[in-house]
């Protein structure tokens, strides 16, 4: 090929629509103007998306905004600018929409600005969802303001929608899952901000028969109901039992992916419990005694604890829970932990806990403390006692092949007598690491 | 072993896996298990050795994994989190392998965008088709035809036209 000759728009159509379909809409609709070639290209493209992003450049002109970078940010906006940012979305959409060929739509991606009036944008929304079920698209995703009910009942009955994605601006007091619901042909469910009332849960997904994929985010309701012959994957993220939130309330993030569940539990106050468990998947989705139900009631730590017995792998964050010591000395044995992670929290200059933890897990491979901090007073012999017994702990653990300790400089000696004492000179102990800060 | 030819008439052998990377190449031996040698009349030897360059270093990196993966079952000390971790780090080194793969002149990607459609490699035309959009991505329209030797064959008036049509896309 000579230099002289076009290097791309010999192209077949779909090769250069596969090109167009990693551009945004308005990028691709600008691609007419290259050459008679490329002028009625992005009107038949699989896939459609809205994002306010796209519009950037054209805000920052119209406002004479100065940032290069214009975020969707509904706060540093007056309210004719918002009216402004409104109305050219709306065109935008109206526009694309009334040029497009009725062709086959795969993906119908829509995000409405937040400054969006909500009068306007229920239209549009109506418009949008109308339009992609008449293209029997296969995606779907919004990102608005509650649809009304009876285009939720649509929604929740689209007969051929494999991946449905509904991100809601603002949490919903009222019910969002239709009286009836019939997805047969969804395989992923992306739902976010919506609260779930008794029985919505399960009447969704007794409608979603190939549900393969389910993420829920920010939302709130009983989810230790959540079983579905088919799912394999399942995120909840920043999901909470009780709307409104209350200070007593905590937030799980929870995933499962393959044969691991992984899972995170966040107070309010922002303390965090890690823990990954080991279980098949299917059969934590379709057990009803699964590992959800046992812990999502309970918020006393020490319960959460107790019903940890299978974990692998443990991490336990921030100073905000109460010493462990007493909880600990109740609890069985860790048999399956392979891995713990503690934080300062439990042993301001106090290695008992540590020592417990240890006594209690006879399999540990790896032990990783971080943050210790310093006393703020004298060492006390019960302090001295509680380090002797993690040094002892240390050795005695059979299976123990890393430690990993990171302490305040001042603790430097401590970490020397770590090294000394506890490294077991034995078989298959890789290495003790002790990192000052 | 499967003998490729290209359609200038050089061959290549490649292991089966490799060749496999290719839907057609995959239909094709599944269909007929005896075949070893398998003509492409669209694909040159300049192009279809960088298209097996790619498959290579993607079954390479597959067989890795799952080699990886069957020796933490078989040792069954491997604490969960390890594969992971792994597969986080051999898909990033595999991205990275990707960019600087597909650093090419126009006239290359042209030929691999459609040589991996021919071969049906959807991991290969997924990256071709991004990389040429990526070069697109963020020019005017000028700039796009300088870039790939677009002639404008509009009429002033055409153009003005079309802008006319869709005044909200140019503004």
């Amino acid at each position: 090929m000579s230099k002289e000759s076009d290097m791309i728009s010999d192209l077949p159509d779909e090769m250069l629509q596969h090109v167009l379909s990693f551009l945004g809409t308005k990028e691709t609709v600008q691609t007419s103007l290259l050459s008679k070639r490329w002028v009625n290209l992005w009107t038949s493209l699989p896939s459609l998306k809205f994002i306010p992003d796209d519009f950037g450049a054209v805000y920052e002109r119209q406002l004479n905004i100065r940032e290069k970078k214009l975020d969707i940010d509904e706060y540093r906006l007056n309210i004719q600018e918002k009216k402004l940012f409104g109305a050219y979305f709306k065109r935008f959409v109206e526009t694309v929409l009334y040029h497009r060929e009725a062709s086959v739509l795969d993906t119908f991606l829509i995000k409405f600005p937040i400054y969006f009036d909500k009068d306007k944008c229920s239209d549009l929304v109506r418009k949008c969802v109308n339009y992609a079920m008449k293209h029997n698209a296969r995606v779907f995703s919004m990102y608005a303001s509650i649809p009304s009910e009876q285009l939720l009942a649509c929604l929740f009955n689209w007969e051929s929608i494999e991946e449905l994605c509904l991100l809601i601006w603002h949490p919903y007091m009222s019910e969002v899952i239709p009286p009836v619901v019939n997805l047969p042909c969804i395989r992923r469910l992306h739902l976010k901000k919506i609260i779930f009332y008794s029985g919505s849960i399960s009447r969704l997904l007794s409608g979603c028969p190939k549900l393969e994929m389910l993420s829920l985010e920010d939302c709130f309701g009983e989810f230790s109901c959540i079983f579905s012959q088919n799912l394999k994957y399942l995120f909840l993220r920043d999901c909470g039992l009780k709307f409104p939130p209350d200070k007593e309330s905590m937030r799980i993030t929870s995933t499962l992916h393959g044969d691991t569940v992984e899972s995170k539990i966040l107070t309010l106050s922002g303390s965090a419990v890690i823990f990954i468990l080991k279980i098949p998947g299917a059969s934590a989705l379709n057990n009803p005694s699964s590992f959800m139900q046992n812990f999502i009631y309970r918020f006393e730590l020490n319960d959460h604890l107790c019903c940890l017995s299978s974990v692998t792998m443990l991490n336990l964050y921030r100073e905000n829970f109460k010493m462990l010591e007493k909880e600990l000395q109740k609890l069985g044995e860790f048999h399956c932990l392979k891995k713990l992670l503690l934080n300062g929290w439990c042993m301001i200059c106090n290695f008992s806990p540590v020592a417990l933890f240890l006594q209690k897990s006879p399999n540990l491979q790896e032990l990783n403390l971080i943050n210790i901090q310093n006393c703020k007073g004298e060492e006390t012999d019960v302090h001295q006692m509680g380090y002797n017994s993690m040094l002892l702990e240390l050795s005695r653990c059979k299976n123990l092949k890393k430690v990993r300790i990171k302490l305040w400089k001042d603790h430097h000696i401590r970490a020397n007598k770590v090294e000394e004492a506890s490294l077991p000179k034995r078989e298959g102990f890789e290495n003790i690491e002790i990192v000052l800060y | 072993m499967i003998t490729l030819t290209s359609s200038d008439g050089v061959q290549f052998d490649v292991r089966e896996a490799v060749a496999k990377e290719s839907q057609i190449i995959r239909d094709m031996i599944q269909d007929d298990c005896v075949i070893t040698n398998i003509p492409l009349a669209n694909v040159n030897h300049k192009i279809l050795s960088i298209v097996l360059e790619y498959c290579q270093m993607h079954v390479d990196k597959t067989e890795m994994e799952v080699n990886a993966s069957k020796h933490q079952t078989t040792t069954g000390e491997g604490s969960s989190s390890v594969p992971v971790a792994l597969k986080v780090s051999s898909n990033k080194n595999l991205n990275d392998w990707d960019k600087e793969f597909i650093n090419v002149d126009l006239d290359t990607l042209y030929d691999l965008i459609l040589a991996a459609n021919y071969l049906n490699i959807s991991g290969l035309l997924n990256l071709t088709t991004q990389a040429a959009a990526d070069i697109i991505k963020g020019k005017t329209t000028e700039e796009i035809r300088a870039t790939f030797n677009i002639k404008n064959d509009f009429t002033p008036e055409e153009e003005a036209a079309i802008r006319k049509e869709n005044p909200w896309a140019f503004e």
